[in-house]
């Protein structure tokens, strides 16, 4: 597959058009982390990088906004904001090589989801080039507009099938002044359900609410005899933390949970470090399952059952459960996927991916992307209008 | 034929008929008197008079009238409260509205995995009463959220004081039931905040009714606050305040809100609700900052420091939760009460960089003195949303012409600093001409592809939002009163 | 097909054998045009119009209803039908005016138009009606005369007659108005004792009132006027009850009658014309603020200043014992109370805090809120007797929020409310009680069991 590096966004459009009138397939390339997430591409074509387009174009700090080309590093992104003593807490794996496009393209949330939001919360501004070579934008510079059509939410998590995004503005928020980390290890579901019943509604307002299953975190477990740790990341001034830490240890053993402590500041960092790499690690198979909150406990004592030698991590207060298995099940993908997880999620709201398997080529759209929501039909019209010749990202989505 | 000259419908009687059968003869209005109160929202300066009204209290009938209008080839167009300040819900070219008023239920409500279902035809204002007692509320809380509705909520994306930190009604939307526009019920989303596909229900939000008729929310429900605290800065002059305001920004606060009021409005607020405002100031500046009790006294600390290095003459605390809603609700109904001050009045819904809001401030006054109008200001300051308020007298026909003029500078100056031509009002019938200036050719084609996805024969709410060729068939009065947010 | 399609006097012409000559005749001619320029169209004054909380139409909300008024006005629609039925169907209870912002006085617009609306109606047929010509004219202006017929009704209830009319559905045979006032009246009990001319201050004496009893009230709350008598008394008030006052007009009033009005409003004028009072004290919601409109219903400038003299003393009892300091009574009650807001107090008068403030400190009384507490249980005058369908939904909405209050007593102050609240938890057959902050306050004083007097 040819790599083309477009310099400039008219480039880029320039170059699309050409691939649209010569019918040849694109596929968008970032910092290239996350390739194999998505339905492996069939058909040869242009990879098209964002490489080149990484300028900063307007980063008016008292505004607390950035606007910028989208082939910018996240970590690149991240040591100028903390320069400034901002941040966008959007917790990306290889961070030195993934990009903001392709973190928008993707949709890419982590832990810290739960306290900040997500990517569509960010992104205020949007410029890409749809399938046709045609160059547009949405949104604005302004933290707050309703002017159009909101494309910075049709392109969040389009998977670059309907335009290359070449340009994003996003909100920022000030990075806070401490945060730290209050772990407590757990023996039972019940006990999980009713910690995470109580912090979803704690006054302590965490930014991070994990469930880790495993031998991979038991240097962070309180005590390795028990099945899971549960770690809660609180941010603010000290005097919030001070006060926070107090009354999480309070509630957690008021829920039968106590023994709750405080994780070092090395392994503060290093957890939460981990968690975030936690979807690139290599495993076998690697699934996530994405359910309302109260789905995740069902979901994950589900998995320990399957195979009790898996690794899980779990924003768990946002029902999203990612599990790494060292072998694949006997049941195979479509077994675990299809007919044991699948309809579990669906009692709970949600839906499975597969995030890395060892045969890519056999993923279908069911066993790859899980049941879609909203109609079929409309997805594909609105595919048609971007990219008439279904040429960005063919077969890799969920188009039929 | 619209306005009052419409005296006569030419829907076909068969379509009439059959929607009444869909619907029960109780829920069609048929009668001219009975359409007319629906000719207009609340921009009242453009009419067009719906051929039939009806009430719809199922999703299947909505689909069902929808079927009917295309066999008909008749255009139809969505209703809420109608408080829309930018002329939504006008049917252009006549039609079938449907007024979702009659679908009120709050349909669930589930506190472990934050969300509620309802129908599009609550009212904002009673979720956040059904959630009273139980820790929490719906934060989208426009000012007009005592009458508007969810439905007209997710069209327009409203946002409202608190919005300022909570984030506007598409961070609120998890899903979206709808009727497309051929009469297919399709649902996007739902109480899982990461479904599989396209964003599709968070682009219904903000579409203003163009996409697909919404039959029923998910939204997400919003922890309240453990502790606030609300202030109110006194300022001799509006440079200062809105000085103070880019400097509580500018050093990384976030308040829940941050709204900005000047003198003129002042004194109408206080003739409304004798609040106790101090009328010899120039401006205030309403400040609140949530979250957790331990952290607020430092933050208020903070901002009080703020304001008082921008000069202002004090900064008064809220005294209780009483005084504190007695504020809010001066601050909510400040439109309303600007009816005292003067005959007529018109809104603009501007937005600049919100650092820029003292020089926007300076050109906003400049271009009143320019046309000779008097202006007051109102801004939901947090976010840059301005909402400068001409007032004139309508039987002055050259002032009027000044008022548009002076409107339009206005909004060509937010374009020139980077901002948008509405933050919360949308685009309407009101705006359409701004979309030129504000988007390219292409991004106006895009968007029209987008619509054409969903809407392809262009019979939901034709002629709003993307300026078409044909939005004619209005009527465009003189500006009368004229109320925002 | 046109049969389908009967509102439509578009597609189809009016039916000819329409009752009123509609064209020529514009009620809106004697408003002051600039009430309605008041109103911006904003529609923040819908949500708290019961009769749109109802239908969701909002030519039967405020903002629609005033667009109609001033549609016909410009001669932009005629008054048909249709028009005349959404302006029938609004109950005057005023909520829009306390949500409207810009201060539309609403009521300014609403009751000229619709006495212009109502004069329109023939005349004739209007006195033949039985409804007008026996109980509006005949029966309340006279005290007398109700005392008399509340006397069989009384008879009635001591053979239980009127709980088997209820419970057979009975009530229905009869002319269907005169069935639901039969159905409304409350239980009928005798007043504690008797009001005087002049009552002392019990305790060192703080202020000398008159107080208005009403005709209703003096028949069918007899033992609430003694116990506002009571009360005052016991908050240090010399009650004063002068002779020749009568009914204060306002259901004639509100329902076009403009002169019996007008002749009760100078009975009542004269009755109360005296110097040595600090205030004229009313206990009912409705007359309440007819007698303080008495200051600008007429425009006639000879009794100009009586008028005002008089709407200047005229105070809500909540309203002045909160103001004076209530006296709270010492011996404790042990009840859950919720409070009812009387449209007529509440949206006409303004007074919402003050009754609350009073019921809560009678000592072992907890007041806990009641949902949508200002909207209109339906009574509204004389509207539950001529709109009857929005005015059973509105008290039954009433009644299931009452419920959901878990409270064992609903105190409001209106006899009105009083009786629709009443009669509707008689139909539903619920456990709570209806009663007046008055009533309760009353027992607390003179130690008595509140369940005996609701
Ligand atoms: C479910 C999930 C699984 C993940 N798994 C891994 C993982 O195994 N390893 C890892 O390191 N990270 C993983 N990530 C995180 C990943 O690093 C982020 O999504 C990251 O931002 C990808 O950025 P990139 O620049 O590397 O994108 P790439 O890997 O280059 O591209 C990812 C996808 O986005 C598209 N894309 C990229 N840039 C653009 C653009 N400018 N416009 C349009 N489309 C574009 C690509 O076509 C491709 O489909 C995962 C994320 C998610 C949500
Ligand atoms: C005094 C006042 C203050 C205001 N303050 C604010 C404010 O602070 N912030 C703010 O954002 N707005 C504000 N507004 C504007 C307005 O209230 C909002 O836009 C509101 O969301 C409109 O809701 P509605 O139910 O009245 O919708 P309508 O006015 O009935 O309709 C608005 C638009 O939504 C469409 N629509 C309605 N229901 C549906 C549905 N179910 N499906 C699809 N489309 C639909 C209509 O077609 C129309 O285009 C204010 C208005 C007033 C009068
Ligand atoms: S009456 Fe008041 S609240 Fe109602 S629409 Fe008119 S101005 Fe608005
Ligand atoms: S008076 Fe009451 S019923 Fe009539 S319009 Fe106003 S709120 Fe509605």
């Amino acid at each position: 597959m040819q790599s083309l590096q477009p310099g400039t966004v008219e480039e880029l459009a320039g170059l699309v058009e050409q691939a649209y009138e010569q019918s040849v397939p694109m596929y968008p390339l970032g910092g290239q982390t996350a390739l194999h997430y998505g339905l492996p591409a069939k058909t040869d074509g242009w990879g098209i990088s964002t490489e080149k387009l990484n300028r900063v174009i307007d980063f008016p700090v008292k505004d607390l906004t950035l606007t910028v080309e989208t082939g910018i590093t996240i970590q690149a992104l991240a040591d100028m904001l903390a320069n400034e003593g901002l941040m966008l807490p959007l917790d990306v794996p290889q961070q030195s090589q993934a990009t903001l496009g392709g973190v928008i393209a993707t949709n890419c949330n982590g832990p810290r989801r739960f306290g900040y939001g997500t990517v569509r919360d960010y992104v205020i501004g949007i410029q890409a080039v749809n399938g046709k070579g045609q160059l547009f934008h949405g949104g604005g510079r302004v933290v707050k507009n309703v002017a159009g059509y909101d494309f910075c939410k049709l392109l969040t998590g389009s998977m670059g099938t309907l335009g290359i995004i070449s340009q994003a503005t996003v909100k920022l928020k000030p990075v806070p002044e401490e945060a730290v980390t209050v772990a407590v290890s757990l023996d039972d579901g019940a006990t999980v359900e009713n910690c995470i019943a109580m912090l979803m509604e704690s006054p302590t307002v965490p930014v991070a609410v994990e469930l880790l299953y495993g031998a991979r975190w038991s240097e962070y477990a309180g005590d390795p005899n028990r099945r899971y740790t549960l770690a809660v990341q609180l941010a603010g001034t000290e005097s919030e933390i001070t006060w926070g830490q107090q009354r999480l240890a309070d509630d957690l053993k008021a829920c039968g949970a106590p023994g709750a402590f405080a994780l070092s500041s090395e392994a503060h960092v290093a957890l939460w470090q981990q968690i975030q790499e936690f979807p690139a690690a290599e495993h076998e198979l690697t699934i996530q399952v994405k359910t309302v909150s109260s789905g995740a406990v069902p979901v994950i004592e589900k998995c320990t059952e399957t195979d009790p030698q898996c690794t899980i991590q779990s924003d768990i207060g946002n029902g999203v459960v990612t599990v790494g298995f060292e072998e694949m099940p006997e049941t195979g993908i479509s077994g675990l996927v299809v007919s044991q997880l699948g309809p579990l999620a669906t009692v709970y709201h949600g839906h499975v991916e597969t995030l890395r398997c060892p045969a890519p080529e056999d993923l279908t759209l069911g066993t790859m992307w899980g049941q879609l929501s909203g109609p079929q039909w409309l997805h594909n019209r609105v595919k048609e209008q971007f990219d008439p010749r279904g040429l960005l990202n063919p077969g890799r989505f969920v188009y039929q | 034929m619209h306005g009052s000259a419409d005296l006569e419908s030419t829907l076909p009687v068969a379509l009439i008929h059959e929607l009444q059968q869909i619907i029960g003869v109780d829920g069609v209005l048929t009668a001219h008197s009975d359409r007319m109160v629906y000719e207009c929202d609340g921009f009242t300066i453009e009419k067009s008079c719906p051929d039939v009204v009806v009430f719809p209290t199922t999703t299947d009938q909505i689909a069902a009238v929808i079927q009917a209008c295309n066999r008909f080839e008749t255009p139809f167009l969505p209703r809420g409260a109608g408080t829309s300040l930018a002329g939504g819900t006008l049917p252009i070219g006549g039609g079938v509205m449907l007024v979702l008023t009659r679908m009120t239920n709050i349909e669930e409500i589930n506190l472990r995995d934050r969300y509620a279902v309802v129908q599009p035809g609550v009212v904002n204002i009673r979720l956040t009463q059904a959630l009273a007692g139980t820790g929490y509320h719906y934060a989208p809380d426009p000012s007009s959220q005592g009458a508007c509705t969810i439905g007209g909520n997710v069209a327009t994306n409203s946002g409202g004081p608190h919005t300022l930190k909570y984030g506007v009604t598409v961070n609120h939307v998890l899903g979206v039931e709808a009727v497309s526009s051929e009469g297919e019920v399709f649902r996007l989303g739902g109480p899982n905040a990461d479904p599989a596909g396209l964003d599709l229900a968070g682009v219904m939000v903000g579409s203003e009714g163009t996409l697909a008729v919404v039959t029923r929310v998910w939204v997400r429900l919003t922890r309240n606050p453990e502790g606030v605290r609300t202030m109110l800065g006194v300022f001799d002059s509006v440079d200062d305040a809105t000085n103070a305001i880019s400097a509580i920004i500018g050093a990384g606060i976030i308040p829940a809100a941050l709204e900005m009021v000047d003198h003129d409005i002042m004194v109408a607020l206080e003739e409304a609700f004798q609040f106790g405002f101090p009328l010899d100031a120039e401006a205030i500046l309403i400040i609140e900052v949530d979250g957790i009790e331990a952290g607020l006294d430092a933050q208020r600390d903070q901002i009080i420091d703020i304001c008082e290095e921008a000069g202002a003459r004090e900064v008064q605390q809220a005294e209780n939760e009483q005084h504190r809603q007695q504020l809010w609700k001066a601050r909510k109904q400040a439109f309303g009460a600007i009816g005292r001050l003067a005959s007529s009045l018109v809104t603009q819904d501007g937005v600049v960089p919100r650092t820029q809001i003292p020089q926007m401030y300076q050109k906003i006054m400049e271009i009143g003195e320019k046309y000779d109008i008097r202006i007051v200001n109102v801004f939901h300051a947090g976010d840059g949303n301005i909402h400068p308020v001409m007032l004139f007298d309508e039987r002055d026909p050259s002032q009027i012409e000044r008022v548009l003029a002076a409107g339009g500078e206005i909004l060509q100056a937010c374009l020139d600093a980077g901002g948008s031509v509405t933050g919360e009002h949308g685009i309407g019938v009101e705006k359409i001409q701004f979309m030129k200036q504000m988007f390219s050719e292409n991004d106006l084609d895009v968007m029209a592809s987008l619509r054409s996805a969903f809407n392809p024969n262009n019979r939901l709410s034709p002629d709003k939002m993307l300026p078409t060729a044909g939005a004619c068939g209005v009527e465009r009065h003189a500006p009368s009163k004229m109320v925002a947010q | 097909m046109s049969e389908y399609i009967p509102q439509s006097d578009a597609m189809t012409p009016e039916p000819s054998s329409h009752s009123l000559p509609i064209t020529s005749f514009n009620p809106g001619e004697k408003i002051d045009y600039e009430y309605f320029l008041d109103c911006v169209h904003c529609g923040l004054c819908t949500q708290a119009c019961p009769t749109y909380v109802m239908t969701g139409n909002e030519n039967d909300s405020p903002r629609g209803r005033i667009y109609l008024m001033r549609a016909v006005t410009d001669g932009r629609v005629d008054l048909n039908k249709n028009v005349r039925r959404h302006l029938e169907l609004c109950l005057d209870c005023r909520s829009c005016e306390t949500a409207c912002p810009s201060g539309v006085q609403y009521g300014r617009l609403i009751e000229p138009f619709r006495l212009e609306m109502e004069k329109e109606i023939d005349t004739a047929s209007k006195t033949s009606d039985w409804f007008h010509k026996y109980i509006l004219f005949g029966l309340f202006p006279y005290p007398k005369r109700l005392r008399k017929a509340l006397g069989l009704a009384r008879i009635a209830q001591t053979l239980k007659l009127d709980t088997l009319m209820m419970a057979t559905g009975l009530w229905k045979l009869l002319p269907s108005r005169l069935g639901r006032m039969a159905t409304l009246l409350p239980r009928l009990r005798k007043a504690d004792g008797k009001l005087e001319h002049v009552m002392p201050a019990i305790g060192k004496r703080r202020a000398r009132v008159a107080l208005f009893t009403g005709c209703v009230q003096s028949e069918v709350f007899a033992q609430t006027n003694y116990a506002t008598a009571h009360v005052l008394q016991q908050n240090g008030c010399d009650v004063i009850i002068p002779e020749g006052q009568g009914c204060c007009g306002a259901i004639h009033y509100h329902t076009g009658s403009e002169e019996p009005a007008v002749e009760m409003a100078a009975a009542n004028l004269a009755a109360f014309a005296r110097d040595d009072i600090d205030a004229i004290i009313i206990n009912v919601a409705g007359c309440g603020s007819m007698l303080k409109d008495y200051a600008h219903l007429w425009h006639d400038d000879e009794t100009a200043q009586a008028r005002n003299a008089f709407a200047a003393k005229v105070k809500d009892v909540h309203e002045f014992l909160d103001e004076l300091g209530f006296i709270a009574p010492k011996a404790p009650l042990d009840v859950k109370v919720t409070y009812h807001d009387a449209c007529h107090l509440a949206h006409a008068q303004k007074v919402t805090q003050q009754p609350r403030n009073i019921i809560r400190q009678i000592p072992g009384v907890e007041l806990v809120d009641l949902p949508e507490s200002d909207m209109c249980c339906g009574a509204a005058g004389t509207y539950n007797l001529t709109e009857t369908e929005m005015a059973d939904q509105l008290s039954q909405r009433k009644l299931g929020n009452i419920r959901e209050t878990g409270a064992s007593i609903v105190l409001t102050a209106n006899s009105g409310c009083l009786m629709q609240i009443d009669r509707e938890r008689r139909v539903q057959d619920e456990s709570v009680r209806v009663m007046h902050p008055m009533d309760l306050i009353y027992c607390a004083y003179t130690h008595k069991s509140p369940y005996d007097y609701c």
